[in-house]
């Protein structure tokens, strides 16, 4: 009995640690979406649910995708998903991998991650028994708090001068004039 | 008189070590790791270094798509590797300083923040690797934020180039320390191992600069003077050459040091030529990553690196023995314009026969339009003050490093 309470004592530390992760699971795939859109694709209805709004750059957002029509199975609807840059934003468009969602049989999961802050569209095609079409919707990529291009030199260079200013220094202690190479 | 002072201190250290035999022991030592740290800075800075060639290609043949890319891991394990080696050494020096060791003092450590006390080598190299760690993270967010395409002169591509700089600059003082220590102890052995250290790394410090100069090469690549062209590349060309071969042939004063340099950058250069775009391509297909449409047709990193590089360091080195009756930075001034001017005159010329076709017409148009006769002249012209200004510069830090003790 007291061996298991050593034992419980041990791993507590561990278990809160492993805790602090429980949250990043949780806001990766939170209980109730923070942005839902209904698109109308080819004959489907789909609820495209948000579980970050808005997407920050660099950042892995699951997308769960659960089509309103009814379906026999999650095979009687193929869905593709890219996103696709507007024009300004330099990149290119970038195809998405739709797999099964975990918490329902006919609902679909998408990771979506941008690269590039500024406007995006997730389009998303669907082709199955009702047909097929194409959808797109806004997705505005938000940045981290954005540095003045002046600011990003200011730092950059840094370095630079305190390297010129030790350099002077050390100069500064050669002798003015010395006829030795 | 910079000789009488290294003298001085030179016989005030052997006097000491004689006071106490044990001391040359201990000095013979220190020297030996402090050389040995030295030459393991080197390796781990010139994974660095290809790691940056390696990074430098996958950004322009296959994206900048995730920060782990393998390029970024060799980079990034160099830094790591750098810091750890600058960490273990600047503690155990402040460590046998403060207990009182024979080999470590005031004249051959410098303190830094009060209590530490390394060889001033280590410390400005443990700065350069400071600067790298905060130029890494405040890259990706300047990637996120300005895109993935952006130049290589960009704030935080710059700070991580210069850190590259400070980090050869400090493995130079650390070697010409052991120089002057090797001098005083009577160690032919680490005494060329001290003198290999200064020629590798200036080697490096050259690669690192010249790698900075690329975006003159094609993306900035004139400045409009009075409604005429002058090739940027060219001017920059002027005091990388001067500076950092003038530098290591004052450290060393041996005859065929620019030669040697020039000779090992150029071998480095072509072999990075093969090994890069093989390494892409070899890393992308295990990746499953396509090439871009506009990936380039040659390895970017060593597109710069001028192809008369070694006529250039024969010229410093032929001119600087030819005129040693003269004062130091006369001879550094005619070596510096004349490698120069070489240069300037030779290398647009040379990209726009040797290899300007290989490029869209956009950029080859850029490489012949460096090369027209007016643009060729003034270039060249221009070039000569910057040369001379760089040359008296790499004189002085040359002499700045052969007289370091600490």
């Amino acid at each position: 009995m007291n061996s298991i309470s050593i034992t419980i004592k041990k791993m507590l530390p561990i278990a809160l640690m492993l805790s602090l992760l429980l949250p990043m699971q949780a806001s990766a795939h939170g209980a109730s979406p923070l942005h839902t859109e209904t698109l109308h694709v080819g004959g489907y209805d789909l609820t495209v649910e948000f579980y970050n709004w808005p997407i920050r750059v660099e950042q892995t957002a699951a997308v769960r995708i659960v089509p309103q029509t009814p379906l026999p199975s999650r095979a009687a609807l193929q869905l593709q998903a890219t996103l696709v840059p507007a024009p300004g934003v330099p990149d290119q468009p970038r195809p998405l991998t739709v797999g099964p969602d975990s918490d329902s049989d006919l609902a679909y999961s998408v990771d979506v991650r941008a690269l590039v802050t500024g406007e995006w569209q997730l389009q998303i095609s669907a082709a199955g028994a009702a047909g097929s079409g194409v959808a797109s919707m806004r997705m505005p990529v938000a940045g981290p708090p954005r540095i003045p291009v002046w600011l990003g030199w200011l730092i950059g260079l840094t370095p630079l001068l305190g390297l010129l200013i030790f350099i002077s220094a050390r100069l500064r202690r050669l002798p003015r004039h010395t006829s030795a190479w | 008189m910079v000789q009488a002072h290294a003298q001085s201190s030179t016989l005030s250290i052997a006097q000491g070590a004689l006071d106490h035999p044990d001391h040359v022991a201990h000095a013979r030592r220190e020297s030996a790791f402090r050389l040995r740290a030295g030459w393991l800075l080197t390796v781990a800075a010139l994974l660095g270094l290809i790691g940056a060639a390696w990074d430098i290609q996958w950004h322009a043949a296959i994206g900048r798509d995730t920060f782990l890319t393998p390029p970024h891991l060799l980079i990034y394990s160099a830094t790591a590797l750098n810091g750890l080696i600058t960490l273990v050494v600047v503690l155990r020096e402040t460590l046998l300083y403060h207990r009182g060791s024979p080999a470590v003092s005031a004249a051959s450590t410098v303190r830094v923040l009060g209590i530490f006390h390394a060889p001033l080598g280590f410390v400005i190299t443990g700065f350069g690797v400071l600067s790298q760690c905060i130029a890494a993270p405040a890259d990706i967010v300047w990637h996120e934020l300005y895109g993935i395409d952006i130049t290589l002169w960009a704030p935080f591509h710059m700070m991580g180039l210069i850190s590259g700089a400070i980090m050869a600059i400090g493995t130079i003082y650390i070697f010409a320390a052991e120089i002057n220590r090797a001098r005083t102890q009577g160690s032919p052995r680490h005494m060329r191992l001290a003198q290999s250290g200064v020629v590798v790394r200036s080697a490096m410090l050259f690669w690192t600069l010249q790698t900075a100069t690329l975006p003159a090469l094609f993306e900035y690549p004139f400045l409009t003077v009075g409604g005429a062209h002058v090739s940027l590349h060219v001017l920059l060309v002027a005091w990388l050459v001067p500076l950092t071969l003038i530098a290591a042939a004052r450290t060393l004063r041996w005859r065929w040091t620019a030669t040697t340099i020039t000779l090992g950058v150029t071998l480095f250069g072509l072999a990075l030529s093969v090994a890069v775009p093989w390494a892409t391509t070899l890393l992308a297909s295990i990746q499953g990553l396509a090439y871009r449409t506009d990936a380039p047709p040659i390895t970017v990193a060593s597109s710069a690196v001028p192809i008369t590089l070694i006529l250039a360091g024969l010229s410093i080195d032929g001119l600087l023995h030819a005129l040693r009756a003269r004062p130091p930075l006369l001879r550094a001034v005619a070596a510096g314009c004349t490698a120069a001017l070489l240069l300037s005159l030779v290398e647009p010329l040379w990209r726009s026969i040797g290899y300007a076709h290989l490029f869209d017409p956009a950029v080859a148009a850029v490489l012949r339009a460096a090369a027209a006769p007016a643009t060729l002249a003034l270039s060249a012209l221009l070039a000569l003050p910057h040369a001379a200004l760089a040359a008296v510069l790499g004189a002085q830090l040359g002499l700045s490093f052969r007289t370091t003790e600490e």
